[in-house]
């Protein structure tokens, strides 16, 4: 192989795995055959191979060229969405057992300190009913699951909490529902993810909430949790395909609303609720929209097309 | 109303409009289209590659091994071919007026 070759070769390294699949060894020929007999590539040719593929990556990264079956993204979803929001519960686990600890459990008052418990243990019986395959109830769980978000988001009397960094899990849990209702199901879902994804998801829940009880507003132990919800999610959706990328962005809606919480309230704004609902609830929706972490229609042409 | 086609869309579309092409022959073909003054390299051809198939604009047509190598051949598909004809529609009708407009101009111009 010669010099040139391979220099080529590490450029076109450079493009999506996709687009080196389908056009890697067709571009070298391409390459070689129009690259004259020097040793090295010219600049010319650097730059628009470097200019390619970052133009080839932006366009996966937006979804641009409709190359994602929208509904796999969903299937995924399905499957790992009700487990992934399990870690929503981390503070009122850490609520009850501070109550625990004090010895004071029967003086609690749920509605007042923990009111989305119940809400949870729907969640936890529609993550079993989904990896069980009875896909159908836990579509009907979810549902009522999310309900049950919406309503401690709006009505008991921790509502203020969920107007800021907690909107997330109200958005992942009707995103959920929607994947379990429309999508062809957790079945196909775990034909696409990861490795083991349930097992991965459901650690790096348990994990995540560990280290939320544990270093409870410890800075740290909070960034920590983030990096585990973050890694977790990428594995056990298998990031090293484009449908399970879109499915981890769609996972990782909590921690975009934590980001969104870290940017908002050191600047010491204060908006009205409509204000703050739009920018917790609406900021990632259209994060997702603009980013193609909610899945775009793949185009049905009569010709296949290239890719 | 559809957004004018860029000079190197324009051009690939062209050179795949008569035959399908495989990638060194398109890149030859819009050099020659162009008189010699579009000289498009390896990455710009295969980004605007993606991108017109991905709009249907483009297809693969068939692939060939040539001296051990694959050679991919593509063609323009109609929604391409629909395109590149609005596209030549416009470019006349701008044409046309400005031929009037040149016609129309006081010889030695004015003041």
């Amino acid at each position: 192989m010669s010099e040139r070759e391979q220099r080529y070769r590490r450029l076109l390294a450079l493009y999506p795995r996709d687009h080196r699949t389908q056009h890697g060894e067709e571009m070298l020929d391409v390459l070689m055959a129009s690259g004259g007999d020097g040793g090295r590539p010219g600049w010319k040719d650097t730059t628009d191979l470097l200019w390619g593929a970052f133009r080839l990556h932006l366009r996966r990264a937006v979804g641009a060229d409709g190359g994602i079956d929208p509904r796999g993204v969903l299937a995924i979803v399905s499957l790992l969405g009700p487990i992934s929001i399990l870690a929503g519960a981390t503070s009122s686990v850490h609520e009850v057992a501070w109550w625990v600890r004090a010895g004071a459990l029967r003086e609690m008052s749920l509605w007042t300190h923990a009111p989305d418990t119940p809400v949870w243990f729907v969640w936890l019986a529609v993550a079993v009913l989904a990896v069980f395959g009875r896909r159908w109830a836990a579509a009907i769980g979810a549902w009522i699951g999310t309900i049950g978000l919406v309503l401690v988001a709006t009505v008991s009397q921790r509502s203020w909490l969920w107007a800021y960094a907690e909107a997330g899990w109200v958005l992942l849990g009707a995103v959920t529902a929607v994947a379990l209702t429309l999508s062809p199901g957790p079945a196909r879902g775990r034909e696409l993810a990861g490795r083991a994804p349930v097992l991965v998801m459901a650690a790096t829940v348990v994990m995540a909430a560990a280290i939320g009880v544990l270093g409870h507003r410890e800075p740290l132990a909070d960034a920590a949790r983030l990096v585990v919800l973050v890694v977790g999610a990428a594995v056990a959706t298998g990031i090293g395909a484009r449908v399970g990328r879109r499915a981890a962005l769609v996972l990782l809606v909590p921690v975009m609303t934590v980001a969104i919480e870290a940017v908002v309230v050191p600047l010491a704004f204060r908006p009205n609720g409509t204000v703050t609902a739009l920018i917790f609830y609406g900021v990632p929706l259209v994060v997702l929209l603009t980013l193609g972490g909610w899945p775009r229609g793949v185009r049905r042409e009569p010709d296949q097309p290239v890719t | 109303m559809t957004d004018a086609l860029r000079e190197p869309t324009f051009l690939i579309l062209t050179a795949l409009a008569a035959r399908p092409q495989h990638g060194y022959g398109i890149l030859r073909d819009v050099e020659e289209i162009s008189g010699g003054r579009v000289l498009l390299r390896a990455g710009t051809l295969y980004t605007a590659l993606d991108r017109l198939s991905s709009d249907g604009w483009v297809v693969i047509d068939r692939e060939e091994v040539v001296d051990g190598r694959l050679r991919r051949y593509y063609r323009l598909a109609d929604q391409g071919a629909a395109r590149l004809a609005a596209e030549v529609e416009r470019l006349r009708a701008n044409t046309r007026v400005a031929e009037q407009r040149l016609r129309a101009r006081p010889i030695g111009g004015t003041a």
